[in-house]
């Protein structure tokens, strides 16, 4: 394989331009009275960056795009789904959590009940989700370095897991705002930039779509006859990716709900709420994040539908997830594909920097402060501190190498689906019902989340340990790999039916809580009454 | 209250900050005109704002009536969007023809997920963000 140095430059470039902006943002900082202070001066467009630039990870960078040329119409439902989750967040969790002054999800968890159990237990399902995300970026990061450097699988995942990981342990991520705001909008030229020059080389938008559906070029001609690629149900509903379900619209359900009610519950996602100014920030915040993550979504399906046209080889060979590196040498021009493979090498290389970075930052951050500091040794000072959270780092990255070497035979995006099944089944019902509902009690808290996202991690394993990419057809193979339809059912309940029947043990402050939760700042309220 | 370390770490620039309330609020009172009004709002003589602090009934009722706003409010726009999020399935189902026609090229079907979904995301959640900044308001009116 030949060996793009233009795009290897692009790569290293974004690595030591994360460093160089962690650095610049640090002296800003620096300049400032108090870090604190800076970092709550930032306004919601900068923040809604950075929160951008944590969220757009290697599944919607690259996964999308190669997913929508592979399967087509359906999997439009991902990308819908990762951006309507913000909608859910910004009606049902973001202000509330912001008020409540909760940094991560732990810290509500116990906050709320005041039981350091409840922290333990998110913390469980913090460090699950974190691994699982992280798998699918390590996926995207081997294919990366196999399409630009000509390298095997194994070496991207290493070496970028492992550049990434003593990165964070060493306490590269500071200005962690600031980087993560300039990663979003590196990814967002990195994908609008090739769309444009692609579409204005090779025609538009519905001129593709009748080449993909009605008139194929040869190539794809043969790549459908010899049974590669999709015919034309692939540009319709319930399609390739639905039918190979046996029961397609359970399947399509069950995805968007997972996608839907999973963002509302990433760890790595909720943590960033808090450095918005108050509640009404927070809101603000999250308004702005769902113009730039629609607005960046708008592209993966164009680059899909180009990919479709331009290069269905990449059906053959089965590497539709590397289409966005591999489509711009499809261009007449040499020079101006080498030019835009560089582009999108590095939009791909910040995509699972920022998002493998922010999730280091989380589960490590879980093992240092929730469970060694709080739980294991509360007298633990700073310095120790530090090192456990460097150790924490380097064993989760560690994790992350060990468990991406694994999943090569999965699809980007179903790796993250599943995260984001989860998510949604063990956290979604934790913020809803403890933020809105006065009646839950710490038991019945503790055993929805438990019941939602064991059972939702359960079907998961079982489907990743039975299949093979070989996609299941019966009707409980189905709800077993897409399980978020019946496990946030089964969490909202189990949390109901037993708060009801523990009833006595509501916490006697709960209206406190909800005034904390609830009342807008402007009341000042915290300050003399509430700690 | 003293947050997590890793915070610290997160927004630190050699010397760690501890992230703390206190200090958060008597900021928040030196640089923030609303900030310092609710301070002085905390004299004894403000009926209501005691009143929903200590949680007497009236100040119960102030605030169960804004959570119940809010949440019904939360729930309704909610509501409008499921309704046509998990709609759009069954419209592919049931009116695939319709779906098919084209409109600027393309089918219904893919223009309305490929595209129109994001200006209808974030007009529901523009809408949102303007009313419960509305009740909020009026709650915080309301109880000064």
């Amino acid at each position: 394989m030949e060996v793009h140095w233009l795009s290897v430059a692009a790569f290293v470039a974004i690595a030591v331009a994360t460093v160089a902006v962690g650095l610049f943002a640090t002296r800003i900082i620096r300049t400032t009275h108090d870090a604190y202070i800076a970092s709550r001066a930032v306004g919601p467009v900068l923040n809604a960056s950075a929160i951008s630039g944590e969220y757009l990870s290697a599944a919607s960078f690259l996964g999308v795009a190669g997913m929508v040329m592979r399967f087509g119409y359906d999997v439009l439902w991902y990308p819908v789904g990762y951006a309507a989750g913000y909608l859910l967040l910004l009606l049902f969790v973001a202000a509330p959590l912001r008020r409540f002054g909760a940094y991560t999800l732990p810290d509500f968890a116990e906050g709320r009940f005041d039981t350091p159990a409840m922290r333990r237990l998110a913390v469980l399902f913090v460090l699950l989700i974190g691994v699982f995300y992280m798998l699918p970026q390590m996926k995207g990061a081997g294919l990366a370095v196999q399409a630009i450097a000509g390298l095997p699988y194994w070496v991207g995942v290493v070496v970028v897991g492992a550049v990434i990981a003593l990165n964070v342990a060493l306490g590269g991520m500071k200005g962690i705002t600031f980087i993560q705001a300039f990663q979003f909008w590196v990814k967002a030229f990195a994908i609008s930039l090739p769309a444009f020059v692609l579409l204005a080389i090779f025609g538009s938008y519905s001129a593709h779509w009748e080449q993909a559906i009605s008139h194929p070029p040869p190539a794809l001609e043969v790549a459908i006859a010899s049974g590669h690629a999709p015919g034309s149900t692939w540009g319709f509903p319930l399609g390739p990716l639905a039918e190979q379900q046996g029961h397609a619209l359970l399947f399509t359900y069950s995805l968007i709900i997972a996608t839907v009610f999973g963002t509302a519950g990433l760890p790595h996602i909720l943590v960033r709420f808090y450095t918005n100014r108050d509640g009404h920030a927070a809101r603000q915040t999250t308004l702005v994040v769902l113009a730039l993550i629609g607005g960046f979504y708008l592209f993966p399906p164009i680059l899909g539908l180009l990919g479709r046209v331009h290069a269905p080889d990449l059906y053959v060979s089965d590497r539709t997830d590397a289409l966005l590196l591999e489509l711009p040498g499809r261009l007449p021009q040499p020079w101006l594909g080498e030019l835009l493979r560089a582009v999108t090498a590095a939009g791909a290389f910040a995509a699972f920097m920022s998002t493998t970075s922010g999730l280091l930052v989380a589960v490590a951050g879980a093992l240092a402060h929730d469970l060694y500091a709080q739980t294991f040794r509360p007298g633990a000072d700073q310095r120790e501190r530090l090192l456990a959270f460097r150790l924490a780092a380097l064993l989760a990255g560690g994790v992350a190498i060990v468990g991406g070497l694994q999943v090569e035979r999965y699809h980007i995006n179903m790796l993250v689906g599943w995260a984001f099944a989860i998510s949604a089944s063990a956290f979604f019902p934790l913020l809803v019902l403890g933020i809105w509902w006065r009646g839950l009690t710490a038991i019945g808290a503790a055993a929805g989340t438990v019941a939602g996202g064991t059972l939702a991690s359960a079907a998961i394993l079982y489907t990743m340990a039975t299949t093979t990419g070989a996609q299941p057809a019966t009707l409980a193979a189905t709800l077993l790999a897409q399980p978020a339809i019946w496990t946030i059912p089964v969490a909202f309940g189990t949390m109901v039916v037993v708060s009801l029947l523990t009833r006595e043990r509501v916490p006697p402050d709960v209206n406190l809580k909800m005034l904390r939760l609830h009342a807008p700042e402007a009341l000042g309220l915290r300050t003399s009454y509430l700690q | 209250m003293r947050g997590p370390f890793w915070l610290e770490q997160r927004r630190g620039d050699g010397e760690t900050v501890a992230p703390d309330i206190d200090l958060r609020d008597a900021l928040d009172a030196l640089d923030d005109e609303s900030a310092l009004e609710a301070l002085e709002a905390l004299l004894p003589d403000d009926q209501s704002l005691q009143e929903v602090a200590e949680q007497t009934p009236y100040g119960e009722i102030l605030l169960q009536d804004l959570i119940r706003r809010q949440l019904t409010l939360a729930i309704s726009v909610a509501a409008v969007f499921l309704v046509v999020l998990f709609g759009l399935p069954l419209m592919n189902l049931l009116f695939p023809e319709l779906m098919r026609v084209h409109v600027l090229g393309l089918p219904l079907a893919w223009l309305v997920l490929a595209a129109l979904m994001y200006p209808f995301i974030w007009a529901l959640a523009l809408y949102y963000v303007a009313t419960s900044k509305k009740y909020d308001d009026e709650f915080t009116h309301l109880v000064k």
